[in-house]
């Protein structure tokens, strides 16, 4: 099996055809990488989130503000 | 029927141990094939006789088009499993779907609209195989709408179950659109009961893609309803600890 284009600026080009296709390529490869990406980010802020709560419920507990319906003046 | 195993297989905790190992081959297989497919496809692989170099736009615009709908089939037949036999999972999996489905829905449409261009001289046409293909992306919208609509996840859950198993009507209107109604989308050239109409120089390269974009999609359903699973069982000390690791 060989490489079907002459040279490299040959296979950029493809015909007329380059712009459709490294257009429709780049496109893809964006969404494959951003699909790949999007759990690890998810897990980082589930994490984040978690651990947060976890050091607010073991320092000391905050004033508590309570707030009565109808007594706000 | 001993249907143990059904919620044995249900079980998060039993699910998220079991699937580490594949996450990793999942991965490392459908990084591979994608590469090597698509470097076959964009460079090895010889012209199209008719359509010059656009074709090579094949590689990626039908394995996203097909696995948009298989997905949604994953989507909409989680949701009904869960629906019936209540398993966590089942909806876990129908969530994780959504995003994945829509997305290549979207991939589909972008480079089918883009091949478009140069093979029929226009972007877009409200056709019946176009035209159900963004029906598909919206319904894949609207289960994802549906999941953050409600305060409550098992409300949520039920109602965006009920609308992917109503939308599962789509999908074979999608695929038999372009033999009921005439429309500029070719019939496919990939047949199982006869032979194809595609050189095995083009038909190789495609089918890498195919088991690559099916491993792919895996891999991003495994890790996203993996993510899920944590998220949504936060409250039990096995997840607390995946969660809390490192950070003591």
């Amino acid at each position: 099996m060989n490489f079907y284009f002459s040279d490299v600026s040959a296979f950029l080009q493809m015909g007329k055809h380059g712009f459709y296709v490294w257009l429709c390529y780049g496109v893809v490869f964006f969404i494959i990488l951003l699909l790949a990406l999007r759990p690890s980010w998810e897990l980082r802020q589930l994490k984040k989130q978690y651990v947060a709560a976890q050091k607010r419920k073991h320092s000391s507990p905050a004033p508590r503000v309570v707030v009565e319906k109808g007594n706000q003046t | 029927m001993n249907w143990q195993w059904l919620h044995r297989f249900g079980s998060p905790k039993w699910f998220y141990e079991k699937t580490g190992l594949w996450v990793v081959a999942l991965g490392l297989c459908s990084i591979t094939l994608l590469v090597v497919g698509a470097v076959w496809g964009l460079g090895f692989a010889p012209e199209d006789a008719k359509q010059g170099n656009s074709y090579r736009i094949i590689y990626i615009h039908v394995p996203a088009a097909v696995i948009s709908m298989a997905g949604y089939y994953i989507m909409a037949i989680a949701g009904g499993v869960g629906l019936i036999w209540r398993t966590k999972l089942s909806f876990i999996v129908m969530r994780a779907a959504a995003p994945i489905g829509a997305w290549l829905t979207f991939a589909a449409l972008f480079t089918g609209a883009v091949w478009g261009k140069p093979t029929w001289g226009t972007w877009w046409v409200w056709d019946a195989r176009i035209t159900s293909m963004l029906i598909l992306l919206f319904l894949y919208l609207g289960v994802i709408a549906l999941q953050q609509a409600f305060q409550h996840q098992d409300s949520a859950d039920k109602t965006s179950a009920i609308l992917a198993l109503v939308g599962m009507v789509n999908v074979p209107i999608i695929y038999k659109s372009v033999e009921w109604w005439t429309t500029l989308h070719q019939p496919a050239s990939i047949k199982f009961t006869q032979k194809s109409t595609i050189d095995p120089s083009m038909l190789y390269p495609l089918m890498i893609m195919f088991v690559a974009f099916y491993a792919f999609y895996f891999w991003c359903l495994l890790r996203s309803a993996r993510a899920e699973i944590l998220r949504r069982e936060q409250k039990t000390a096995w997840v607390g600890e995946i969660l809390m690791k490192g950070s003591r």
